[in-house]
C-alpha cells in the first residue's frame, strides 16, 4: 500500500466517523491534501494553503487534518516515497481504526520522538531543495513505479521524446495554445506531466520565434545560436528517448529530472527571443549584455558566450565605418543610419532649412540603437569617426589615404567585457588620428583658414582698402538702374579693385571665388540696391561653409556692412569737398547755408563712424576672436560647422540684424545720411553756377535746399533718438554698449 | 588705389623730422637701408601693409619714398639724410638744397621769397612727383612755423598746393616753439604768425607739435635733463607713423587720410591737432638698442586711453580751462589681438569719470581705431601703444600766446626791417594784420564751441 492507499483509507473510513460534513466539503479537502502529497510538498507554503483551505471549509477538522498530514508528511521523509513507506502506513492505518483521529497525535509524538536526528538533516536538505523549487522540480530520483502497471504514465512516457520536440502524436495532439490533455488522467499525475512537457511548450514557442522572419544581421546571428542551441537540446532528446526505450526503468519523474537542464535552457533561449522580437541590432546586443549579469552563472555564461557570436555582424560594421567611414548595414543594426529613404519633397524642406545641401547632413546617430556596453559618448566619437571618414573619401576625394587604414578591433575589446575600458581607449586614438587628418586636408589641401578669411576679408568687408577702392570704382555705375546694369560692369569693377588694392596679393584660390552679383529685385531699383558680392566656395568646404542659410546670413550681413560702407564712403566725399579749400572764397549768398549743413553732416559722420566701430570690434572682431579660439583646436565636420554657424548668429544677433525693426530704423537713418550727401551736391551746383557768374535768381533754390537740410537732418536726429530708444530695451551689454557710444556726450540725451 | 601721400620737409626742423620718419617707415615695411624688400624678421606670407602709399618702386625694386627735401642751405640735409645709413633711399633728384647755401636766417618772408623765386623748379618736382602716383590723396608738410625756410617756404607751398591741387588734402606736422624757453631768434613771433595764417586757411589738418611739450615728455620718457633733437625727432616720428597706421595697414577703417580727417575735423577751419603717444619709451629702445636700459612696462589698453587723455602726455603745452572741451578725439590703438571688449571697458569707465569732456554742441565721442603693428619689426606680442589725436578747443591758449608774443613786438614795430625788404611787405605791413585778424578768428570760433562759463 502505498501513500494513495493511505489516502484513500482515510478519506473513505476515517473521516466520515467524525462530524457530518458535505460531500463538497470532503472533496475540497481532501483533493488539496492529494495534490498536496503528490506535488511532495507537505511543508511550505502549499501546507499552509491546504489548512486555509481547510480551516475555512471545515474548522471543526483542522486539528484531525493538521495531524494527519504532518503524520504523512514525516513518514514521507522519513521513508521515502517507496516499499519502505507501506509499512508504517500500515501501522498508522492500525491504529487509527481503533482510535479515530485523536490517535494521530500519538504517532506524531512517536515519529518526532524516534527520529528527531535524521528529520533535522532531511530539513536542512528540503529547504535547499526548496529554494531551488521555481526553477526545478523536486528530485525523487527513488520512484519506483512500474510503468508497465500504470495505464496512464506509460504510453505518455512513450509519447514524451516527440511532445517535446513539438510533433505530433497518436494519443497527443497540439492544438494553437498547446496540448490537450486527457480529462480523465487522474488528477495526481496532471503536474508531473506539465513539468514534462514544459520543454515542449517552450521549443514549439522557440521555433515559432525562429519562424517568423526577421530583418538584421543581429537578429539573424541570434536566430543561428538558437538554432544551435536547440540542436543541442533535440541531442538530449535523442538520448533520452533512447533511455526511455532500452531502459525499463525511465519514469516521467526521471524525464523530468533529465530534462532539467535542457528546459532551463529553454527558458532563457525563450524569454531571449520573446525580449528582443522586434528589436534592432544594437538593442540585440544591449538585451543580451544584460543578461550576463544575470545572478544565475550559467545564464550569465550562456549570455557571455552568445554575446561574442551575435555581434560578429554588428562589429563588422563598426570596424568598416570606423576604418573606411563605409556603412555597409543593409538592415539597420547599427546606430548610425544613412539618410536615403527621404522623399524629394523632404529634402527640399530640410534644405529649405538649412540642413540639407550638405553631405554632412547624411547620416544620423540613432541612440537608442547604440549597444549598452558602449557608452554614448563614445558612441559620439564612433560617429564622428565615421562621418570625418566619409567626408574624406567621399568629399574629399581622399579614398587612396582610407583604403590603407585598418582597424583591428577584437570582438571582446568593442563589448569591453574582459578589457575594461577597453574601447574607449581605441576609439579615442582612432578619433583622433582621423580628426587630426581631417584638419590638415581641410587646412592645407582645402585651405579653410584662408578661405575663412576670405570670407572676413570680403564678405564681412574687412579689407577696408579693397572696399574703398570698390566703392571709388563702382559708385557711378550703381548710381545708375538697376535694369540698366550688366554683369561684367560688375565684374570689372571688382577685379580692377582687386588690382589696385591689397587684395591683389591675397592668396589666387581666396580671389577666385569671390563674385559680384546683380540681385534680382524687380523694377525701379537702383544699382545700389541689387549689388551684392558673393564668396563661391567650392566643396568640400561649400557643403559646410555655404549652405543656403548661410548663404542667406551673408546676403544679408553683406547688404548690411555695405550699405553701411557706402554711406560713409559718400560722408566721406561730402566731407573732403566741404573741407576748408572750398571756403577760401570770398563770402557769397551761400554762406548761411554752410553752418548747417557742416552741423548735419558732423552728426551723421559721427553717427556712421560709431556704427561701423560697433559693428566691426564689438560684433564681427568679437565673434572672429571666438571662433578662432575654438578652431585651435581639432575640429570634425560638424563641429566646424556649427561654429560656423554660431559665428554667423552671433553677428546677426549682436550685429542688430535679428529685430526687424531695429533693421528698418537703421535702413532710414542711411536713407537719411544718402540724402544729405545729395544736398551737399546740390549746394555745390548752386556754388559752381555762382562762381563761374551763370545768372539766374539762387535765392529760392538756397531757401529750398535749406529747408531740405533742414528737413533730412531733423529726421535723423529724430530717427537716431528712436533708434536709442529702441536700442535701450534690449536686454544685451554689447547693444547698450552702442547706445553709450552713439551718446557719448549726451547730445541726445534729453531727447531720449 | 594707394591713395598716396606726397611727403614735403622744409627747413631744418621738417628734414630733421622727416629724416627720423622715414627710418621708421622703412623698419615698418622692412625695406633695408638700400631700399630693397629684405624683412628681417620671418613673417608670414600675407601681404598686410600698403607700402605705395609712401614708397614707390623704383625700376630696380628698390623703394623710394615719395618725399621732397627742401631747404635753403644743405649743412641739415646732408647731416640727416644724405650722409645717414639711408642716404640711398632717396631719389636725388627731390633733394632742393639753394645752391647758395645761405638760408633764411630765421626770417619767414626771407624764405618765402627765396621759394617764390625758386618756384618753378619747387613745382616741377611737385608735379613730378604727383604724376608719379594713381590717386594722389594728398600732401603732408614737415615744418617748423618760427623758423625760416620751414615756416616761409612751407608757407609758400600750401599757397601753391591749394592753387594747383585743390582737390587734394594737406595735412601738416607744425612744430611750435617752446612756450617755456626764450627763443634766440627773437622773430619768432612774426614768423610763427605768418605761417599760422596759411595753416589756418590752406591746410586741411595740423598737427601741433609743441617744441617744449615734446622736450619735456622725451626727458621724460628717457630720463635724461635735455633730450637731444634726435630723441625729441624720434618721439615725432613715432607720432607721425601710429598716425598714419590705418594708412599703411588697411583694416576695416580709417584707411584714407579723408576718413581720419572727417572725423576729426567737423568744422573746417577748426582743425588744430594735438596729439599723445604712449608708452614711448619702448620705441625708442627698438631704434637704439643701447641707448638706455628702460623696463618696458606691461601696458593695457586701459593705462594706454587713461594715459592718452593726461594733459602731461599731449604734445602740447597749453592751459586747459575748465570750459575746454574736446571737439573731436581719435584713438589709434596698435597691437596684436587687441581685445575690443578692453576697449569698451575703458570706454565706459572714460566716460563714467567724465575723463574726456566733450563739446555739448554736436553728438562727439572718443572714436577708437584698432590696427596692426609692422610684422617687421619684431615686439612682444602683448605691447599695445597708443595715439590720440585730439580736436581740442585749449589748442587756442597755444595761439594766444602766439598772438600775446606777436603783439608785444609788433606794438613796437621792433625787428621789422628784415620782413620789409621782401616784396610780400612792400606795400606796408597789412599782411601782419590780416594774418592775425585770421589767427584770431580761428580762436573765437573755438571758444564759440566751448560752454558759457559761469
Amino acid at each position: 500500500m502505498d501513500h494513495r492507499d493511505a489516502l484513500d483509507w482515510l478519506l473513505n473510513e476515517i473521516l466520515p466517523r467524525d462530524p457530518v460534513l458535505s460531500l463538497a466539503d470532503y472533496d475540497e479537502i481532501l483533493n488539496h491534501v492529494h495534490d498536496m502529497v503528490w506535488a511532495g510538498h507537505t511543508n511550505g507554503p502549499e501546507y499552509d494553503e491546504v489548512l486555509l483551505r481547510v480551516q475555512r471549509a471545515a474548522p471543526e477538522y483542522l486539528p484531525g487534518v493538521n495531524n494527519f498530514l504532518n503524520v504523512i508528511s514525516m513518514l514521507l521523509e522519513q521513508f521515502g516515497n517507496g516499499p519502505a513507506l507501506v509499512e508504517p502506513l500500515e501501522r498508522l492505518k492500525d491504529r487509527l481504526q481503533g482510535g479515530g483521529l485523536s490517535v494521530l497525535e500519538e504517532v506524531l509524538g512517536e515519529i518526532n520522538g524516534d527520529h528527531k536526528k535524521t528529520q533535522n538533516q532531511q530539513q536542512q536538505q528540503q529547504q535547499q531543495q526548496q529554494q531551488q523549487a521555481a526553477k526545478m522540480s523536486r528530485d525523487n530520483t527513488s520512484t519506483t513505479m512500474d510503468p508497465l502497471q500504470d495505464p496512464w504514465s506509460t504510453p505518455l512516457l512513450l509519447d514524451v521524446p516527440y511532445i517535446i520536440q513539438g510533433l505530433h502524436t497518436k494519443s497527443y495532439e497540439w492544438t494553437a495554445e498547446g496540448i490537450e490533455m486527457d480529462k480523465n488522467m487522474p488528477i495526481q499525475l496532471v503536474s508531473l506531466v506539465s513539468e514534462a512537457l514544459e520543454p515542449a511548450l517552450l521549443y514549439r514557442q522557440i521555433r515559432e520565434y525562429l519562424d517568423t522572419p526577421t530583418s538584421g544581421l543581429t537578429a539573424q546571428a541570434l536566430k543561428g545560436v538558437v538554432e544551435q542551441e536547440l540542436r543541442n537540446y533535440l541531442g538530449v532528446v535523442s538520448v533520452l528517448e533512447s533511455e526511455i526505450r532500452n531502459k525499463g526503468d525511465v519514469t516521467l519523474r526521471r524525464c523530468v529530472l533529465l530534462l532539467k537542464e535542457a528546459t532551463l535552457a529553454l527558458r532563457v533561449l525563450f524569454g531571449l527571443l520573446r525580449d528582443c522580437s522586434g528589436l534592432l541590432g544594437g538593442q540585440i546586443l544591449s538585451v543580451v549584455y544584460k543578461l550576463t549579469f544575470d545572478g544565475e552563472e550559467t545564464v550569465s555564461k550562456f549570455a557571455s558566450r552568445i554575446l561574442i557570436l551575435i555581434s560578429a555582424s554588428w562589429n563588422g560594421i563598426l570596424r568598416q565605418w570606423l576604418s573606411h567611414g563605409v556603412l555597409n548595414d543593409p538592415y539597420g543594426d547599427f546606430f548610425v543610419t544613412f539618410r536615403t529613404s527621404e522623399s524629394d519633397a523632404e529634402y527640399q524642406e530640410l534644405i529649405r532649412q538649412g540642413k540639407g545641401g550638405d553631405r554632412s547632413g547624411l547620416f544620423t546617430f540613432d541612440k537608442s540603437n547604440i549597444p549598452e556596453y558602449i557608452p554614448e559618448k563614445v558612441a559620439k566619437q564612433i560617429f564622428a569617426t565615421g562621418k570625418s571618414l566619409y567626408f574624406v573619401r567621399v568629399d574629399c576625394g581622399l579614398a587612396n589615404w582610407v583604403e590603407r587604414r585598418k582597424v583591428e578591433l577584437t570582438a571582446e575589446e568593442i563589448t569591453d567585457l574582459r578589457v575594461c575600458g577597453s574601447l574607449k581607449k581605441l576609439v579615442d586614438s582612432i578619433y583622433q588620428e582621423v580628426v587630426s587628418y581631417l584638419n590638415t586636408v581641410l587646412r592645407d589641401k582645402f585651405h579653410l583658414d584662408d578661405h575663412l578669411q576670405g570670407i572676413k576679408s570680403y564678405l564681412l568687408i574687412g579689407q577696408g582698402d579693397f572696399f574703398q577702392t570698390l566703392l571709388d570704382n563702382i559708385s557711378p555705375t550703381l548710381a545708375r538702374p538697376s535694369n540698366t546694369l550688366f554683369r561684367h560692369d560688375l565684374t570689372s569693377a571688382l577685379e580692377a579693385s582687386i588690382r589696385e588694392s591689397n587684395a591683389r596679393f591675397d592668396k589666387e584660390w581666396v580671389l577666385r571665388n569671390l563674385d559680384a552679383r546683380i540681385l534680382e529685385l524687380g523694377h525701379g531699383a537702383l544699382g545700389w540696391d541689387v549689388f551684392t558680392l558673393e564668396y563661391h566656395l567650392q566643396p568640400p568646404l561649400e557643403g559646410i561653409l555655404m549652405g543656403s542659410m548661410e548663404k542667406k546670413s551673408y546676403l544679408r550681413i553683406f547688404n548690411f556692412l555695405w550699405r553701411i560702407k557706402r554711406v560713409s564712403h559718400a560722408l566721406n566725399n561730402g566731407w573732403r569737398r566741404m573741407r576748408i579749400q572750398s571756403f577760401a572764397n570770398p563770402q557769397n549768398s551761400l554762406s548761411t547755408i554752410w553752418p548747417s549743413l557742416r552741423l548735419a553732416m558732423a552728426q551723421m559722420i559721427h553717427f556712421i563712424n560709431e556704427l561701423q566701430y560697433y559693428i566691426i570690434f564689438e560684433v564681427i572682431e568679437t565673434s572672429w576672436t571666438k571662433l578662432q579660439h575654438k578652431l585651435v583646436t581639432q575640429v570634425t565636420v560638424d563641429e566646424l560647422q556649427n561654429l560656423h554657424q554660431q559665428f554667423l548668429q552671433d553677428i546677426m544677433s549682436k550685429g542688430l540684424l535679428h529685430t526687424d525693426n531695429l533693421v528698418a530704423d537703421l535702413h532710414s537713418l542711411l536713407k537719411h545720411a544718402i540724402k544729405m550727401s545729395g544736398l551737399v551736391d546740390g549746394v555745390f551746383e548752386i556754388q559752381y553756377q555762382i562762381l563761374t557768374g551763370a545768372d539766374g535768381d539762387y535765392d529760392d533754390r538756397l531757401e529750398t535746399l535749406s529747408e531740405q537740410i533742414a528737413l533730412v537732418q531733423r529726421g535723423f536726429e529724430q530717427g537716431v533718438v528712436s533708434l536709442l530708444r529702441v536700442l535701450r530695451t534690449v536686454r544685451d551689454e554689447d547693444v547698450q554698449f552702442l547706445t553709450t557710444r552713439l551718446d557719448f556726450n549726451g547730445y541726445y540725451h534729453s531727447s531720449v | 588705389m594707394p591713395r598716396e601721400i606726397i611727403t614735403i620737409q622744409a627747413g631744418q626742423c621738417g628734414n630733421q623730422i622727416g629724416a627720423r620718419f622715414w627710418e621708421q617707415l622703412c623698419r615698418e615695411h622692412g625695406i633695408s637701408p638700400d631700399g630693397t624688400f629684405s624683412p628681417t624678421t620671418n613673417t608670414s606670407t600675407n601681404v598686410v601693409d600698403r607700402k605705395e602709399v609712401f614708397f614707390y618702386q623704383a625700376d630696380d625694386t628698390r623703394y623710394v619714398p615719395r618725399t621732397l627735401l627742401l631747404d635753403l642751405e644743405p649743412r641739415v640735409i646732408n647731416s640727416t639724410a644724405l650722409e645717414s645709413p639711408y642716404a640711398r633711399i632717396y631719389n636725388p633728384e627731390n633733394v632742393y638744397m639753394s645752391a647758395d647755401g645761405s638760408g633764411a636766417g630765421n626770417i619767414f618772408a626771407c624764405g618765402y621769397s627765396a621759394a617764390a623765386k625758386m618756384a618753378d623748379t619747387l613745382l616741377d618736382m611737385l608735379d613730378r612727383e604727383a604724376d608719379g602716383s594713381d590717386s594722389l590723396e594728398g600732401f603732408m608738410l614737415l615744418h617748423s612755423i618760427a623758423g625760416g625756410t620751414g615756416s616761409g617756404m612751407g608757407s609758400f607751398l600750401l599757397e601753391q598746393i591749394h592753387d594747383r591741387y585743390p582737390k587734394k588734402l594737406i595735412q601738416t606736422y607744425s612744430v611750435f616753439p617752446s612756450s617755456s624757453q626764450v627763443s634766440d631768434v627773437v622773430v619768432q613771433p612774426y614768423n610763427s604768425m605768418l605761417t599760422l595764417r596759411r595753416l589756418a586757411e590752406y591746410a586741411d589738418s595740423v598737427v601741433v607739435l609743441d617744441n617744449g611739450a615734446l622736450g619735456n615728455i622725451t626727458a621724460e620718457a628717457l630720463r635724461v635733463q635735455s633730450p637731444t633733437f634726435d630723441q625729441t625727432n624720434q618721439l615725432v616720428a613715432s607720432v607721425m607713423s601710429a598716425s598714419t597706421s590705418t594708412l599703411r595697414y588697411p583694416g576695416y577703417m580709417h584707411n584714407d587720410l579723408a576718413c581720419i580727417l572727417a572725423s576729426l575735423v567737423p568744422f573746417p577751419r577748426l582743425h588744430f591737432l594735438s596729439t599723445a603717444y604712449t608708452p614711448f619709451s619702448a620705441d625708442v629702445l627698438d631704434a637704439n638698442p643701447s641707448g638706455g636700459s628702460f623696463a618696458v612696462r606691461k601696458t593695457t589698453v586701459l593705462d594706454i586711453m587713461r594715459r592718452l587723455l593726461q594733459p602731461k602726455n599731449r604734445m602740447v603745452s597749453g592751459s586747459v580751462s575748465r570750459q575746454s572741451r574736446y571737439v573731436a578725439l581719435l584713438n589709434i590703438i596698435q597691437g596684436e589681438d587687441i581685445d575690443p571688449t578692453d576697449v569698451h571697458k575703458a570706454l565706459l569707465r572714460i566716460r563714467e569719470r567724465n575723463l574726456a569732456p566733450f563739446i555739448p554742441s554736436t553728438p562727439a565721442s572718443l572714436q577708437i581705431s584698432l590696427t596692426r603693428r609692422s610684422p617687421y619689426i619684431p615686439t612682444s606680442k602683448s605691447r599695445v601703444s597708443g595715439l590720440s589725436l585730439a580736436n581740442h578747443t585749449s589748442i587756442t591758449s597755444v595761439f594766444k600766446r602766439t598772438m600775446d608774443q606777436f603783439d608785444k613786438l609788433y606794438r613796437r614795430h621792433a625787428f621789422l626791417d628784415q620782413y620789409r625788404k621782401e616784396e610780400m611787405f612792400s606795400d606796408g605791413l597789412g599782411e601782419f594784420d590780416e594774418a592775425r585778424e585770421v589767427v584770431n578768428g580761428v580762436v573765437e570760433e573755438y571758444k564759440a564751441l566751448e560752454p558759457l562759463g559761469e
